[in-house]
């Protein structure tokens, strides 16, 4: 905050013990005083533990600088000075130790020459008491003109009061936890109290010997002269007569600085923003004249001081070290010196010196002449090659094709295994737990300095899980193998049944390159053969070009045997929703039926991939198949996917319900809450009962509330991994009939099924957009048609009459799109028998 | 040297780490009440500076979650600041683009500038912040003084060790769980039935605080109010003019500023506040003129000396600005916005040779990606009054690859960009 620093002048420091005791140095154990056989400067006088020291600092190297070293019987807590007998001219020193207090006198011997000099104490009063002795205070109580008395304050905060050797009274107070500051005020025979209240008391000393004899004899209560409450803990007093009628108290507070007359009329408060440590009030000019400016200087925790006049700071600079007590000495070369004592016992003194050491906080500036050519220079370089990766973008490609040679992936499944080492606590899903099928991912790398980092992320469609969703690699050295394990987690139907694996790599250069592999997980995983049931409901026709293949061959997952004793007809069970769907293997063609169309998409997708795969194998050349259906089908199919989006819709509307309610219970709670705690504080207390009885019912229905929130919550996955198996074999059959691919990719990007995954279940809102866009521009509707089905901005997506409209857009949607398929499968009919003319002609 | 005498002196000059240890040691040995109050206080002690709880007015958003007490959210015009923010913008809006993204920098620059005075983290809530301290310092016994919480009010120990009490409570437990503050207040409750003092206003203050951080304001101004009515305290003022500012009502934040100076005249605290209050409704003027009596009041204030080279800066005097800022230099840390002041101070008083080593000074000590950017959009500001669009260009592009989100980099680069593509045009 300042440029200035305090200017060292003397110190004890080298005089000083290397090792220091925490705790040892007692901040009252600070006392400057003159003394007449010292008469011509100070004396400082320190204890240490119970070592009494007593500097008189000169500038002179060769004279001794300590008077005295004595070490007494007990530990010091304070010094005083005064006099505490009438018969000394010379004033006395006061020590107290925990359980006595000792007054010493200071003598000097004059030898023959000046370094002869001898200094010594001669003990005058001694005093023990039993009482645990904290600090003390003294002065001519009771306005006696002889001599000081002495009033000493207890560990428990009793007072108690001695005329020489002579013990007079005593006071006791309650309300004193940790002794506080004590001070004597001269001006009007009073003392100040700080109390564990954080309240400053004003008795007097008449009060005080009164409320001795009172305490004893019944219990009434002493008013203070005044009182101020500070609210805060005083932790030091100091008492300075300002003017010939007056005395000025000043008391530090934790963060405060307060100052009164002694007639309970604050003069100012100064609020600090660091922690002050202690303060040392002085009085430039005399008391008795008129124009003394009363001046505080206060030290801070981080070693620094600060003077002021009133609430006007007038200086501030850096003390050299911490200070625990700061005074005011008057040296024979130096006039108004500063001693402070820091915990470790060094005293310093010093003054306030100008010559302030200019930006000595600022480091030195990093101002290295440069060359103005050389930096255009460097500066052109920069920019060519910047120029150079922003317009040459081959530069740029090239590195890119490298992290693909340096990196290589490969993934692979293995085969389920059962998983016996986890144990689940609901015992309902613990047949989906117990299979496990492990998804194994190699890294390869021949240079491992050439990659920063990797990131792998696992996206599998719900049911399905992962254990670890994302794994991170620092650096691949050579080969690393990845195994994640793939699970089934709840009985919903199954979507997908591949897992996409996103391999996001990172260059020594910083370059970013994701990379995506899929694999197909094994059908054991989520099906078993079972038992022939009963014909399905629907029907799906495959004509392969080629004759047919045997089951064992194509579901390679199972064992042969396992399959070949169903012959050509196999049926599979679902392992989450034990759903069936049976395959028929005619001559010239395959049959896949089932109840339900949720059950056919993930098998059959299973099985075509697999077929294709089957006759890669085998080298056969020029592989088709075809898919039949009839009209019937798709209408089913259309009408089971519309009644799988209104369920879902329906789902989450009840959610959302729910979470409504829930909101609205937890604000009752808050305010039930608070209404009680308002209750509770009030004078006097309200009548609480009705109250808590509303809060304990409100908690009972937030629990239910949330328990069917949860189960709700399953309900919409559940509805949505329907909603996407429906949807993902409308799209499968598209994809296979329609010449118009860009409209099926168009429509496969507005189902967005992907979009659909564990707790995102905002399906409904996301297609709202694109679909608008289809129709728009895609199937050109005629302006009635856009504003009847349009849907109400006002309310939302899920709304009743949103939702009808939102149905009847997607079956128009999807009519459409079958329709132009069988009209193309029409077309076609006619126009194969040219087709294979013009084979014939050309052959 | 008897360990209660050591515990003494240690606590009595405030080095509360030793303090605290030999206090464990000493009640594992045997069971002190004035050993066990002085650990407590000085624990309170330490949670209270790590959570600034010293300083009286905060400005940290208030957050009223779920709060039925708070006060209505449509202040009548002029009576708010954030009408006065929204209009200053509108002007700004008015500008040519690329004048206004220059101004604005500059603005945003130096207010950090002067704003870094202020040493509250506004990050964690202060309760938070005390609790981690206390964790990581200090030894922690949670179950210690459980047993004198439960003092009962006849204990005739009550009424002394009830301030105590609730200052631990409040902020050595008081931590982000609302249900510790409801404890300090029980605490608090029981005293002031208890205290036949009822005229206690520092029980009334401390409620306040308890009101504040449970976000009740209505009771906080109330209980302050009351507080004020038995104590003049310095403390009261500050925390209703916090609270004021804090619920967005600056008149009557400066109506309390107006009582507290008549009874604390020209008080720096309360100056301060008052000159933030007229700067944040836009008064720039009335604000130089408080922040300059501060400054007088108290020299080495730090945050009146940056508004006030502020305030000459942008009254076109960059001269002056510069001298002021040397001035804070020379009496505090260096840091980055410091250098950028300066920086920008040399630009505009012509001393090219000092420009830029500032600036890369600047850079040097800038962690925060939010200073840094706009470190370097001040940078592109240089370059282009050099005349160097292509160099101010790579700056600007600088500032936003540190912090995408700088606004004014942003305009100033589209500025710049349909300058050049005006200029390929042209020359074409």
């Amino acid at each position: 905050m300042s440029i200035f620093k305090v200017k060292q002048w003397w110190s004890n420091d080298k005089l000083q013990n290397e090792e220091t005791n925490e705790g040892n140095q007692n901040a009252n154990c600070l006392k400057v005083d003159k003394f007449n056989s010292h008469s011509e400067s100070d004396c400082i006088l320190v204890a240490e533990g119970a070592l009494l020291k007593i500097y008189k600092p000169n500038a002179e190297e060769s004279s001794s600088q300590i008077l005295l070293e004595s070490q007494l019987s007990d530990v010091v807590l304070q010094i005083e000075t005064g006099k505490f007998t009438g018969n000394f001219e010379d004033r006395q020193i006061l020590v107290l130790h925990p359980q006595s207090y000792e007054i010493y006198h200071l003598k000097r011997k004059e030898g023959h020459m000046e370094a002869g000099d001898q200094n010594y104490l001669t003990p005058v009063i001694k005093h023990s008491f039993t009482r645990k002795a904290d600090s003390l205070t003294c002065g001519p109580f009771g306005n006696i003109k002889t001599r000081d008395f002495i009033c000493i304050q207890g560990l428990d905060g009793s007072l108690s009061f001695f005329d020489q050797d002579t013990f007079l009274f005593m006071c006791i107070f309650s309300d004193v936890i940790i002794p506080s500051p004590v001070c004597y005020i001269a001006s009007c025979d009073s003392f100040v109290i700080c109390k564990s209240t954080w309240v400053l008391e004003i008795y007097s000393y008449q009060q005080l010997r009164e409320f001795s004899e009172l305490t004893i004899r019944q219990n009434k209560k002493n008013i203070p002269q005044w009182v101020y409450n500070a609210g805060e803990e005083i932790t030091r007093v100091q008492v300075i007569q300002t003017s010939n009628n007056f005395s000025s108290i000043v008391a530090l507070g934790e963060r405060h600085i307060y100052c009164f007359q002694d007639n309970g009329l604050m003069k100012y408060m100064i609020k600090f923003d660091f922690i002050p440590i202690c303060f040392c009030a002085y009085l430039i000019g005399w008391y008795y004249e008129p124009g003394a400016r009363l001046l505080v200087m206060v030290t801070s925790e981080d070693s620094k001081l600060y003077i002021y006049e009133g609430t006007t700071l007038l200086w501030s600079c850096s003390l050299l070290s911490p200070a625990i007590a700061i005074s005011r000495c008057f040296l024979k070369s130096l006039p108004g010196g500063l001693v402070t004592l820091s915990v470790n016992g060094i005293v310093n003194v010093g003054y306030l010196g100008t010559e302030p050491d200019l930006n000595s906080t600022a480091p030195p500036m990093m101002n290295e002449v440069a060359d103005p050519e050389q930096v255009q220079k460097e500066l052109e370089t920069v920019e060519d090659s910047l120029r150079k990766i922003l317009n040459n973008n081959e530069d740029v490609d090239n590195s890119r094709s490298s992290i693909e040679e340096i990196l290589k992936i490969k993934a692979d499944v293995g085969k389920p295994v059962q998983n016996l080492f986890q144990e689940f606590a609901n015992e309902k899903n613990e047949a989906l737990h117990l299979l496990m099928c492990p998804v194994v991912l190699i890294l390869t790398c021949e240079d491992p300095k050439s990659i920063q980092s990797v990131q792998v992320s696992y996206v599998c469609a719900s049911p399905f899980s992962c254990s670890d969703s994302t794994i991170c690699l620092d650096s691949v050295n050579g080969t690393e193998i990845i195994e994640n394990q793939v699970f089934l987690t709840g009985e919903a139907d199954i979507s997908d049944t591949r897992v996409n694996i996103l391999i996001t790599a990172t260059d020594s250069m910083g370059k970013i390159e994701v990379f995506n592999r899929q694999v197909l997980l094994p059908l054991s995983l989520y099906c078993t053969p079972v038992e022939n049931g009963a014909e399905g409901r629907y029907k799906l026709r495959i004509q392969p070009n080629n004759a047919c293949i045997e089951f064992s061959k194509i579901f390679t997952d199972f064992s042969e045997d396992e399959l070949r004793k169903y012959g050509s007809t196999v049926t599979l069970a679902y392992r989450s929703t034990k759903q069936t769907i049976t395959l028929k293997s005619e001559v010239e063609q395959y049959l896949v039926q089932a109840d339900d169309f949720t059950e056919i998409t993930a098998v059959l997708d299973h099985f075509l991939i697999k077929l294709i795969d089957h006759n890669m194998r085998m080298g056969v050349k020029d592989f088709r198949f075809n898919i039949k259906h009839d009209k019937e089908f798709v209408r089913q199919l259309t009408h089971k996917f519309l009644k799988c989006v209104e369920t879902h819709a329906k789902e989450r509307n009840k959610l959302k319900e729910l979470e409504d309610e829930l909101n609205v219970l937890q604000k009752q709670f808050i305010v039930v809450q608070k209404r009680l705690l308002v209750q509770y504080g009030s004078l006097p207390p309200g009548d609480c009962d009705p109250l808590e009885f509303l809060m304990k019912d409100t908690h009972l229905r937030l629990v239910t509330v949330v328990h069917e929130i949860i189960s709700c919550k399953e309900a919409v996955c559940r509805a949505g991994s329907a909603l996407s198996a429906v949807g993902n074999l409308i799209i499968y059959l598209l994809k296979q009939f329609t010449r118009d691919e860009l409209k099926v990719t168009l429509i496969e990007e507005m189902m967005s099924l992907s979009s659909l995954y564990e707790d995102y279940q905002e399906w409904e809102e996301a297609v709202t957009q694109a679909m608008s866009y289809i129709l728009n521009n895609v199937f050109k509707k005629t302006e009635k048609d856009k504003e009847k089905l349009a849907p109400v901005t006002e309310q939302g997506i899920l709304s009743h009459i949103n939702l009808k409209r939102f149905l009847k857009q997607l079956r128009m949607i999807l009519d459409k799109m079958f329709t132009e398929i069988l009209e193309n499968e029409d077309i076609d009919n006619t126009h194969k028998v040219t087709r294979i003319q013009e084979l014939v002609e050309v052959i | 040297m008897e360990i209660e005498y050591r515990i003494l002196n240690l606590y009595k000059t405030k080095q509360f780490d030793e303090c605290l240890k030999l206090c464990e040691t000493a009640l594992r040995s045997k069971d002190d009440r004035m050993i066990e109050f002085i650990r407590m206080r000085a624990m309170t002690i330490q949670a209270k500076v790590v959570g600034n709880g010293y300083e009286e007015v905060e400005y940290y958003p208030q957050q009223d979650d779920l709060v039925s007490t708070a006060v209505a959210k449509t202040p009548r015009p002029g009576t708010s600041f954030l009408r006065e923010a929204k209009t200053a913008r509108n002007v700004d809006t008015s500008y040519q683009k690329r004048a206004t993204a220059t101004v604005r920098s500059r603005a945003g620059t130096n207010t950090a500038g002067a704003r870094s005075v202020r040493t509250a983290l506004n990050t964690a809530s202060r309760m938070s912040r005390a609790a981690t301290a206390l964790a990581g310092g200090a030894p922690y016994t949670p179950g210690a003084p459980l047993s004198l919480r439960f003092l009962s009010k006849e204990d005739k120990l009550f009424i002394p060790a009830s301030k105590t009490l609730f200052e631990y409570v409040f902020y050595c437990e008081g931590d982000v769980r609302k249900v510790n503050l409801e404890q300090a207040m029980e605490v608090a409750f029981q005293a002031q039935k208890s205290d036949d003092v009822v005229t206690d206003w520092w029980w009334n203050f401390s409620l306040a605080r308890c009101y504040y951080a449970l976000g009740m304001y209505r009771n906080t101004e109330d209980c302050l109010r009351q507080a004020l009515k038995q104590n003049k305290h310095i403390s009261i003022y500050l925390r209703l003019v916090a609270m004021y500012v804090g619920l967005n009502q600056p008149i009557s934040a400066l109506d309390i500023c107006k009582q507290g100076l008549s009874v604390f005249h020209e008080y720096t605290p309360l100056l301060i506040e008052q000159a933030r209050i007229h700067e944040q409704m836009g008064n720039a003027a009335l604000a130089v003129k408080e922040y300059r009596l501060v400054a007088l009041e108290d020299p080495s204030n730090m945050e009146a000396i940056a508004n006030i080279a502020m305030y000459n800066f942008y009254n076109d005097q960059p001269e002056i600005a510069l001298r002021y800022y040397r001035r804070l230099l020379a009496t505090n840390a260096a840091g980055p916005e410091i250098y950028n002041n300066l920086g920008l101070c040399c630009l505009y008083c012509n001393q090219w040779d000092l420009t830029i080593p500032c600036f890369r000074q600047a850079l040097y000590f800038s962690a925060d990606p939010d200073i840094r950017s706009n470190i370097w959009f001040n940078l592109a500001h240089v370059a282009l009054s050099t005349g160097d669009i292509t160099l101010s260009y790579r700056c600007l592009q600088v500032s936003l690859a540190i912090d995408s989100k700088n606004e004014a980099s942003q305009h100033a680069l589209q500025a710049l960009d349909a300058r050049l593509r005006a200029r390929r045009k042209n020359a074409n």
